[in-house]
Formats: C-alpha cells, structure tokens, sequence
C-alpha cells in the first residue's frame, strides 16, 4: 500500500493526517505542537500515527508540511541578520513605506519596525532607468569593500532590492553573483528574482521577508529533510506554499516568502476538494480556533487568489490564497465599555491563560466560557476527556463581570457574548464576500478549525448562506487539504504597455521564456510531460488607473484573437469587481503571469455508501440553550453516524476535535463524504432580538 | 451604566449593523469611482443620518470629514424639508458656505424611504479631480475669491425620483476640466448612497422601524456617553495656545490662530476668538472644517475608540467669531485651509491641553500636509500630465515614545507615489526619497524626521505649485523638548543656482531643474538631556544624528571611533 501524510503544525497542535493512495482511506492524529523547535513535533506527530496505523514508514509516498517557520521567524521578529542593498539614495524606502500610520484616530499606535535597520540598509551606487537602460554600472571596488562590511557585520542574509530592476535585473544579478562567490555562506535574496513587479516598497518588502526568514528555514528543513531520511520515508519533503500548491524542499529554501500562509493554505485546498466532489461549488470558509478566524472564498470550485497582501502588516506580494483574518476565536474576551455596550475581542485569552473554564489561570469572560454555559460544549470535559471543564467559575465570571453590570441573566449574557462575536466574524466574511462583490446568499458555509462548527449556524443566518458543511474532522482540516494539493510555481513579469500598441511578438517572447523556466523546473522535479499543465495569464487595467485584474488566457500563445477576448473577459470582470465597465477605453498590460502546475496523482476518493447507520442513538443528552431558552438535547457521537443519517435539531454532535450544534430549526445529513449538510427546515422561532431584549 | 431602554448587547450588534452599513458605501463608492484620488488615495467619507439629518454612523476615511459630515445634511434639509423629498431624490452640494469643505468635496444627499415614508438619509462626500477655477486641481494658492476656485453648487437635486436631471450634469461637465471622471465619481456616489438604502430596509424589515430609529437615537446617546465620561477625567479650567500660519499666498504675514479650551465638568468649549481675521489668500477655513479639526483633535487626544456620530459631539461647543480665518464670511476664498490650516488648527489644540494632559499628548507634527504638485506638457509621450502629491513629515514625540518618521499625521493619511510609478508616469528622475536626518526634535522622546525627495524635470519647461508651511517657525516641542526641524523647498537650476522658495508659491522653472524638497521634524517631548544614552547611541548609528549632535544636544558623549557611549563623562556633563 501506499499512503500520502500531511503534517500541519498549530498553534497549540500538530495535526496529521494520512491517506491510502489506492482505498481512499484516512486516518488522522494530533500531538502537541513544540515551538521551540516545531521539528519535534512534526517528527511525533509522524511517529504517533504509524504507532496508531501500523502503516510502515516505507509506505509514506508522499510527505507534505504546513509550516509555521516563516510566519513565526516573522511575528516574532527572530530571522537572521539581515544586510539590504539599495540603489544610492533610497535606504530609507523600507522604513517609510507609503508614508501613512496605522490607525488614523489612534496617535500611540505605531508601524512596524523595519526588519532590518538603518545601519545594515546599504547604498549602491547604480541606477537602471524608467526604461530599463543601465545608467550607471556598478564599479566592483564598490562590491569588494561591500564584501568587507559585510564580514564585518557578521551579515547571515544580504537582500538586493534596486530602483527599477523589475525593468532589468542586471545590476541586481552582477552583485548576487559577485557575493555568492565570495561570501559562499550567506543566504542572497534579490528582488527581481522574488517579485520582478513594479513599486519598490512593496517589492523591496517582500524580497526582505524572503532573506529575513531564509537561514532560518533553511536550517529547520535540512533537519526535517534528514531526518525522514533517517526514518526510511521514500519521499522528498514537500512544502505547502500559500498558493495552496506545494512545492520541494530545494525551492522553498530559496523562496520561504512562498510559505506565510502555508497551514491556512492547506485548509483553503481541502475546501475546494469539497467543492470539487459535492454539488457545493460555491464555498465561504472559516477556520475558527482559540484567537482568530481565516476566512476565505471559493467560486465555481476556484479558491480567490491576491498578490497583495500584507502578514502582520508587512507586504507581500506573491500570490497567495486570499484572506482575510478576524481577531475573534474561542478565548476572545468579553468586557463592557465606557458607554456600557458589551464588547467582545480583540483582546484573547489565548491558549493560555485560556478561558476561565479551562481551569488553566484564566480570569476573563471568554466565547469559550459563553458556550459551555449555555452547554454548547461539553460542559465536563473536552478531547474525549483529556481536558476537564470548570463550569462553576465560567458562570461566576460572567455574572459579575457581564451579566450583573448589564442586569441581565448569566445565560442571557452568555448569548449577548456569542450574537457580539458572530456579529463581528460576519463584518469580517462580508469583506471578502460582499465588498468583494459577491452575494453570500449564493454560497454554502464551509466551516472549520476547533470553534468554527460551533458557531457556523449564526453565521451562515446572517450571511444568508444556503448551507452549512462541516468536513468529517474539521479540526485537522488544513493536514488533510495538503493531502490532494499539486505541486505549483508562480511566475510574473511586468510588462508595461498599451493593448492596442502591443508587440505580440515581444510579448510571446517574454511568454515563452516564463514557459521554458516553468518547464524546465517541473522537469528537474522529475514530473512528465502529461503531468505538466500551466496557465498564462495577463494583469490589465484601463489606462493610468492603478487597479490591476488578472485575466486568464487560453493558450501559451498570444494571437489578436486571443487579446480580443481578453479585453471582452476584462471588461465584463471589471463590471461585477467594480460595478461598471469602460466599453472601448485603453486597456494597458501590467504584468504577464504563469502558473505551472506539476500534478499529482489524487488519492482514491473514500466514497462510503456503507449508511445509515439505522442503529444510530445518542450517546446522552443535556440542556443547551437555543434563542432564549434551555432545550433537552440529544448528542450525538460523530462516528456513530453514517452517511445517510439524518439528524433532527436540536442537537449536539460531539467529535474529538470539533463540536457541531444544529439549532431546533435545522437538520443535518450526512453525505457519501461524510460531510454533515446542515441545512434550515424551520423557520427560525421568532425576532427574539427584538423582543426579547428590548426593556422598559 | 444603564441609562437606556437598549441594552448593552442589542447596542453592540446595531452598532455593527450601522457601521457595515457605512463601510459597504465607502466601498462601493471606492470601487466604482473612476478618479484615483477617490480610488487610491481614498479622499472621501461615507454615513447614514436620521431622517432628522443627525449622523447616526460614519465611515471612518478622513479625519477632516468628520465635522464636515454632522452639520451638513441639516443644512439640507431646511432647503428641502421632509414633505418636499420623494423617493428617489438626490442633492448635490458644494458650496463651502454651506456644507463647509471646500469645493471639491461635493456631497451627494439621498432620502431613504420604507413604504411611501422618509425612514433615513444617506450622504457621501468626495474629494473630486477638478471643479474649474484659476489651476487644475482647483485649489490655486493665489485665488482671492471664491469664484476662482470652481464652480459652486448650491443643494441642487440632481435626481429626481429616480430621474437623473441631465441638464444640471451637463451644466457641470461642462464647467470642470475632467468631465469624465467627474461624472464617473457622482455615479459613484449615487451607487454608495443606494447601498445605504437597501441596508436599511432589509434592517427595518428584519427588526421594525421603530426599533431601528430607537437603535440609531440610542447609537448616539452611547457615543455621548463615553464622550462625556473621557471629557469628565479632565481637569475643569481653561486652556489657551497660540500658534501661526506663515503667510496666504499672497502675502507672507504670520497669520494668528489663537485658542481657548474651556473644559466644564463633561463639556468642552473650543474657542477661537482673538484669531486672525480672514485672509485675502485661500487659507480661510470654513466652519465646517474648523470643527472637523476640533473633533479629531479631542477624539484622538481623549477616546479615539468613540464611534463618530452627532452623540460623540454633543459635548463640544465650538465658539469661531465670523470674519476670522477660523470662520470667514463670503466670498473668502478656502479651498487651501484643508491642507494647511486644518493643521495648524489641531495643532493648537494639542498645545492647549498638553499641559493637563501630559500622559495623553503629542508635540507638535511636521503641521502641513505639503502639498506639491508640477504640471506641465510632456513632449515625450504629447500629452499634458499633472503630478499632485502631499507628503507626510514628522510626528510629534510622546510621553513614552519617539514620533513617527516620515508619516502622514492628524487631518490627513494619504498614500505617497511610489518612485518607480513616478518615473513611469511622469518625465521626472527621481535621486532621492529619504528621511532627513537631525530633522526630528530632540527631547527626552525625540520628534519623528521629516522627508526629504529630490527630483530633476526633464523634457520642458513646468510648472510648480508648493502648498506648504512651517518654514520659519518650528513645529514645537513639548515640556522641555526642542522643536522640529523646518520644512524648505531648494530649486537648482541647470546651471547649478540654488534658490529657496517660500512655502505657498507657484511658479514656472526651465528644464533640467532639480527640486528638493525637505519636509519638517515633528517636535520633541520632554528635555533632551532626560533621553536615555543607548537611545542616543542608536541614533548615532543609525545615522540620524552625529556624535556632535549627540553631545551638543543631547549632552551624550560617544566615541567616533568604537561608537560606545563614555558614561563616566556623559554623567559628568549631564549632572553639571
């Protein structure tokens, strides 16, 4: 047999997941995470599900990582010593960025220190000009002395980021090389290589989280890569990127930058497999765990794609799954604010000291402590057991803290607690749907992570969503969406010129040059002809206006034909991202985009028609509040339940990693897939909102 | 706590549903207009008001929208009262004098109505490329009447239910310079305000209209709530600041703005008599933007938190004598007061309550948003091209921290040009764009540096328009701590002279002239002596101040050569 592993590492776990190539079949572990060298806990989590499994190491085919390296080397600002090189009077680009601050209102509030400070930003004398031209040559006693301060400064990463080299990476590529040879230990970044875009903040930025993480990536995944090895697994390490393609160690080591979001990538894929298999094909997802909420949106089967984001407010323009995180999670506080509304985040308990219910040294009223009162979660224990509930002070805090301030009942502002923090994630989902332009009506919820099926059904009320699916482990959804993502690489090369003017001759060649570096990438990875496949695409925009759209082409060759139909296909684009379109206005190419894409075969689908389990009881029942009152309700054993089950609401559906609520007016289904549908087929009692909470 | 018939969770879900209501208009009107000063640089603001006209929830884009916005849609609705609005109607208005920005920001008023009755209104304000008048861009420095400054559009419906009137558009495209654009972003508006409609129908359908009229009353009393109680942990008194404008265009007289902070119990009363009388140049500022820079200035200083509605301002009384530049009278011109005297007006503000507020204040920032623009004829590419950009400076410093470097600060937070878009766009080099090193104000925490770009025309012969201030007299510091360093603008001519231009000027240069233009420091905070010798040392090293500097100043003695700070020596100058 022959099985594929996915390993995510977490905040506070390490979820694995494996998959039989032939039967379909999966199996899934969880082991805490390590941070102090996140290694050994990717190395547990392995050794745990072969334990478990009893599948050989030698039958791992496949071995595919999230990685929290990058990101965490970023947030917690422990990347190497960094060295940047710029064109002779604009060291400063970096610190000043787009001369804004980061909150208007808020004076104290600050930017991000720059990654790497002003003594190490160095200037070269150079200069490329708007046209690409070399206007001043980099003299080589320059680079010599350049070498001397560098050894002396002890650089471990040098970034080389100059005006202009999206034009013509010449002057960059003479000093990469020059440095490589004499400075064979220090990892080179150049921007042109990372992001050959125009903006030199933006791509000055990125080329700098990309050296700034390097030595430290690099290091941890030749650990990791040696010790598969040791361990016999018969695949190369593959990373997943926050394309939500994978890629081998070798690449990732050169471009980290690819992997800020590479678990939250991970979950994105899995949400398209389901859209893929399921008549499900427009998806919104959410990922809700302890301190946050990714959420994310998938459209006829295709996750949304950005090349601009930021992480923690630095940019980072490479293609990446788009976005958008909200500070609401199961530790987020509740407290009530000078004007006496109850408010809840962004402040978060966290893993620790965590909800007071957790019994773990946490004092503040948290979402957690909100559901376990109102007996949405266990009230006893949590993790099959492993984690036991203080119910008793979870209800103390909130009394004095929120519900005898606000005068109402302990449930009461345990539900006000929830309606607050469903209200602020559906702000958070209407900013990549809505204001995105798209209808959340015409979407089904996709939710997961360790919170995100409990509060799925407000959500999904307010958005209007048609349905709400919850994956069969929606706490390790992220390990096992690696499990079918194929390998990709991105390529862009700006190209600026008017589509009426454009050389198609000048543009096929640049084309072709972009197709013969994929594919001679995909072949040195050892993929075959039939299992290449690649997408160009063009970023046009009307002229002068600075807001580009990626529009696909259909061919490797660009005919007039072919630009017709993509000026057609861009002004209908443009229409429904902007609300109106421009008929016979200039269009101007930005950049030309490849993605190449190595496939990989997809594991057996693990179809189960083996339901309904007509034997299927609840494993007890409690009292859970629903909409102003306490309702006897069933729970449920998620793998009790096969696919066909039908389950009436109200209901609790308890798993190791999850726990799933259907409201009184909802009833869930449980697919071939063993997705639970949960769908409304009630009309949802009253305007209690209304009713209920207004006073005299 | 509880004063109210809404509880504090029902507040806090309404609260959200107002504010999304706002956003989703922001949005869309970012999106569909067509101008990139609406699209990029986001010049523009968006609310819902009752159908009494009080502002119930607005976006929060520009800080200097927030006082514009509250007063305006009262005016309008004395000019056109309930029973003459339909369903439908939209009104456009411009007119300073009345909506008190200046004339590009054209507002955009529309009804809302649930069954045949008025339930709501909703406003947007945009920050248009061109309204006529003497320059483009419609904000000439040498204007002397408001009839320079563009076409003045007094409440005008240009929609009448549903009827877009195309008369009055064709009356306005003809009068602007980019009729296009200018009709693209008033659909815009248009789109934004339907936006609001629909929101706050399906609120009413889902809630009912009077529990959403109570929300909105309530959305108020809570922000004038938390006014209140922040106003009420100041110190009752009356606080006073003086700090001037250097000239108006026209002349370079210093130009007074003279403040009185008057806190009693939960109120406070802002005012500005004793200020200079309205200016012949364009740096009068309306009442409306006056207001707009008392309320960022006391929502920053003391709850920046407070959501903006009528509530939050409740509070505050704003005395601006008529005939002064804080409140001119008709036909002053105004259309620069937004970029220069809407600083200089916040800054007096911070100066006033610094000393009761010492934990809480900044010293003064780079106080200009220096505008700067160049228009000429390209003959590389035979059109006509205009570069607009302002650029931020230094921050003032804090009790506990250093100010910003390079940053836009207070009435505005725009986006700079990026060099490389710059050269693509325009036929300019770019040779520097940098922090201007010991511009920052020493002090205990130092004032943030200003910027420093230095360009070289090309091609022709252009024209420069500089909107700037602060040259002369320094953006100040704060108990003890020195002031920021001044703003200049150097042209050097192909033949290598150097000239100093003053801060409001237009002017035309020859080809091949190079332009540097230094933005000031923000001002320190507390004395220079008190900073810490490592954070001396490190601005040393990072090459912002030099081992003189740092002894001279900053009474900090370090050796050139090792870069180590010598603390016997230091202790020995700092105690003496």
């Amino acid at each position: 047999m022959r099985y594929r592993i996915g390993v995510d590492t977490g905040g506070t776990f390490t979820d694995v997941a494996l998959i039989s190539e032939e039967s379909g079949e999966t199996f899934i572990t969880k082991v805490p995470s390590t941070p102090e060298n996140s290694s050994i806990g990717v190395l547990n989590g392995v050794k745990q599900i072969i334990m478990e499994t009893g599948i050989q190491y030698e039958d791992l085919n496949f071995f595919i990582h999230g990685s929290t390296v990058a990101t965490n080397t970023l947030l917690e600002k422990k990347g190497a010593k960094t060295v940047l090189l710029t064109t002779k009077g604009f060291k400063d680009v970096l610190q000043i960025g787009r001369q804004t601050r980061p909150k208007l209102y808020d004076f104290r509030a600050r930017r991000n220190e720059p990654l790497v400070t002003r003594d190490l930003r160095l200037e070269i004398d150079e200069r490329i000009n708007a046209k690409g031209e070399v206007v001043k040559e980099i003299d080589q006693n320059q680079l010599t002395e350049l070498v001397e301060k560098l050894k002396d400064v002890d650089a471990k990463a040098v970034v080389v980021s100059f005006i202009n080299s999206f034009l013509n990476s010449e002057n960059e590529i003479i000093v990469k090389e020059f440095l490589e040879k004499s400075l064979p230990n220090v990892s080179i970044t150049i921007s042109s290589e990372v992001l050959p875009e125009i903006k030199e903040y933006e791509r000055t930025s990125t080329a700098v989280v990309n050296g700034y993480v390097m030595p430290k990536m690099e290091y941890y995944l030749r650990y990791l890569e040696e010790k598969i090895t040791e361990l016999k697994i018969p695949s190369e390490l593959y990373i997943m990127q926050s394309n939500g393609g994978v890629i081998n160690t070798d690449t990732t080591v050169k471009m980290p930058v690819r992997t800020v979001l590479s678990g939250p990538a991970g979950g994105v894929v899995g949400g398209s497999n389901i859209a893929d298999q399921t008549e499900y094909k427009n998806l919104i997802t959410i990922d809700m765990g302890g301190t946050s909420l990714d959420t994310s949106l998938i459209e006829n089967g295709k996750p949304q794609y950005t090349t601009s984001s930021k992480i923690q407010d630095f940019p980072i323009h490479v293609p990446m799954v788009e976005m958008h995180t909200i500070g609401a999670g199961g530790g987020s506080i509740a407290w009530i604010d000078s004007g006496g509304a109850l408010r809840v985040g962004p402040e978060s308990a966290g893993a620790v000291p965590g909800p007071v219910c957790y019994g773990k040294g946490g004092t503040e009223p948290t979402v957690s402590d909100a559901n376990a009162i109102l007996g949405r979660i266990n009230p006893n224990s949590l993790l099959g057991g492993k984690m036991k509930i203080d119910i008793h002070s979870a209800k103390k805090v909130i009394k004095e803290k929120i519900a005898d301030p606000l005068g109402l009942t302990v449930e009461k502002a345990a539900e006000g607690i929830l309606k607050v923090v469903n209200t602020n994630m559906v702000r958070g989902i209407r900013v990549i749907s809505v204001e995105k332009g798209h209808d959340s009506r015409d979407f089904s919820l996709l939710a997961f992570g360790g919170a995100g099926p409990l509060h799925a059904s407000d959500i999904a009320e307010e958005l209007g969503c048609k349905n709400i699916i919850i994956p069969p482990n929606p706490g390790i959804a992220c390990a096992m969406g690696m499990l079918t993502a194929d390998v990709r690489h991105d390529y862009v090369q700006s190209y600026i010129s008017e589509l009426s003017q454009i050389n198609l001759e000048e543009l096929n060649n640049k084309l072709s040059k972009l197709y013969r570096i994929s594919r001679d990438e995909l072949a040195a990875e050892g993929f075959k002809k039939e299992e290449m496949k690649f997408q160009a695409s063009l970023d046009l925009r009307y002229k002068n206006q600075a807001y580009n759209l990626n529009i696909e082409l259909d061919d490797m060759y660009v005919t007039e034909v072919e630009i017709r139909n993509a000026v057609e296909k861009f002004h209908s684009s443009h229409n429904k991202v902007y609300g109106f379109s421009r008929l016979g206005e200039e269009l101007e190419v930005a950049n030309i985009r490849l993605i190449s894409y190595g496939l990989i075969k997809k594991p057996k689908e693990n179809i189960n028609n083996n339901g309904p389990n007509q034997d299927l009881e609840p494993i007890g029942n409690r009292e859970v509040y629903f909409e102003g009152s306490f309702y006897n309700t069933s729970i449920y054993e998620r793998s009790d339940m096969y696919s066909g089950n039908v389950i009436k609401g109200p209901a609790v559906i308890e798993q190791l990693d999850s726990t799933v609520i259907i409201h009184p007016y909802q009833e869930a289904l449980v697919d071939i897939y063993h997705n639970l549908v949960i769908q409304n087929v009630k009309k949802k009692a009253g305007r209690e909102l209304k009713n209920a909470v207004l006073k005299n | 706590m509880r004063s109210s018939k809404i509880d504090g969770i029902t507040l806090e879900v309404m609260k959200n549903s107002f504010y999304t209501i706002a956003e989703e208009m922001g949005v869309t009107l970012i999106r569909t207009a067509l101008s990139t000063n609406i699209k990029d640089r986001v010049d523009c603001s968006t609310a819902i008001y009752t159908k009494e006209g009080e502002l119930v929830a607005q976006a929060e884009h520009v800080p200097l929208h927030l006082g514009l916005m509250p007063s305006v849609v009262k005016e309008v609705l004395k000019m056109y009262p309930e029973d003459e609005l339909k369903e439908g109607d939209a009104i456009l208005i411009n007119d300073p004098y009345i909506s008190g920005s200046h004339l590009p920001d054209i507002f955009m008023i529309s009804p809302i109505f649930y069954r045949n009755e008025l339930i709501a209104i909703a406003a947007n304000i945009a920050h248009h490329v061109d309204v006529g008048g003497l320059t483009p861009g419609s904000m000439s420095v040498k204007a002397t009447e408001i009839f320079q400054e563009g076409i003045r559009l007094p409440a005008i419906r240009v929609r009448k239910n549903g009827v877009l009137d195309s008369e009055v558009i064709r009356l306005l495209e003809k009068n602007v310079r980019t009729g296009e654009e200018v009709l693209g972003d008033i659909y815009a508006q248009l789109a934004a305000n339907s936006v609001a409609e629909k929101g706050i129908i399906e609120l009413v359908e889902k809630y009912s209209k009077d529990h959403v009229f109570l929300c909105m009353k309530e959305l108020m009393n809570y922000s004038d709530r938390r006014m209140r109680n922040a106003i009420e942990k100041v110190t009752d008194g009356e606080y006073t600041f003086t700090d001037y404008l250097e000239g108006d265009g026209i002349t370079e007289d210093l130009l007074k703005i003279c403040t009185k902070v008057i806190v009693d119990r939960d109120t406070i009363t802002v005012d500005f008599t004793g200020s200079n009388e309205q200016t012949k140049g364009p740096v009068n500022s309306t009442h409306g933007v006056t207001s707009a820079c008392v309320f960022y200035a006391l929502k920053s200083l003391l709850e920046p938190d407070v959501p903006p509605n009528a509530g939050t301002y409740r509070s505050i009384e704003i005395i601006a004598p008529k005939g002064t530049i804080v409140n001119p009278n008709f036909p002053a011109p105004v259309s620069n007061a937004n970029s220069n005297t809407s600083q200089r007006i916040a800054d007096t503000i911070f100066g006033a309550l610094a000393d009761i507020l010492p934990e809480k204040s900044m010293a003064a920032c780079s106080g200009t948003m220096n505008g700067f623009s160049i228009g000429g004829f390209n003959k590389d590419r035979n059109k006509y091209f205009s570069y607009v950009e302002t650029y931020g400076g230094g921050q003032g410093a804090l009790t506990d921290m250093d100010g910003m470097d390079g940053v836009h600060t207070n009435m505005t937070n725009t986006l700079n040009t990026p060099v490389e878009v710059i050269e693509q766009s325009f036929p300019f080099i770019v040779n520097k764009y940098a922090l201007v090193d010991g511009s920052g104000g020493p002090g205990k925490h130092r004032g943030g540096l200003g910027l420093e770009r230095e360009l070289v025309l090309l091609g022709d012969e252009y024209t420069v328009t500089l909107m700037s201030d602060r040259q002369n007299n320094k953006p100040w510091g704060l108990f003890g701590g020195h002031g920021g360093e001044n703003s200049s603008c150097t042209v050097i001519t192909p033949e290598g002279e150097r000239k100093e231009l003053s801060s409001k000027v237009t002017m035309s240069v020859p080809k091949n002239t190079t332009i540097i233009l230094q933005t000031a420091g923000g001002g320190g905070y507390g004395t220079p002596i008190e900073r810490n010798p490592d954070e001396v040392l490190k601005d040393v090293v990072l090459g912002h101040i030099s081992v003189d500097e740092a002894l001279h100043q900053y009474s900090v003695v370090i050796d050139e050569k090792t870069l180590k700070i010598n603390y016997q020596e230091t202790n020995v100058i700092r105690n003496n």
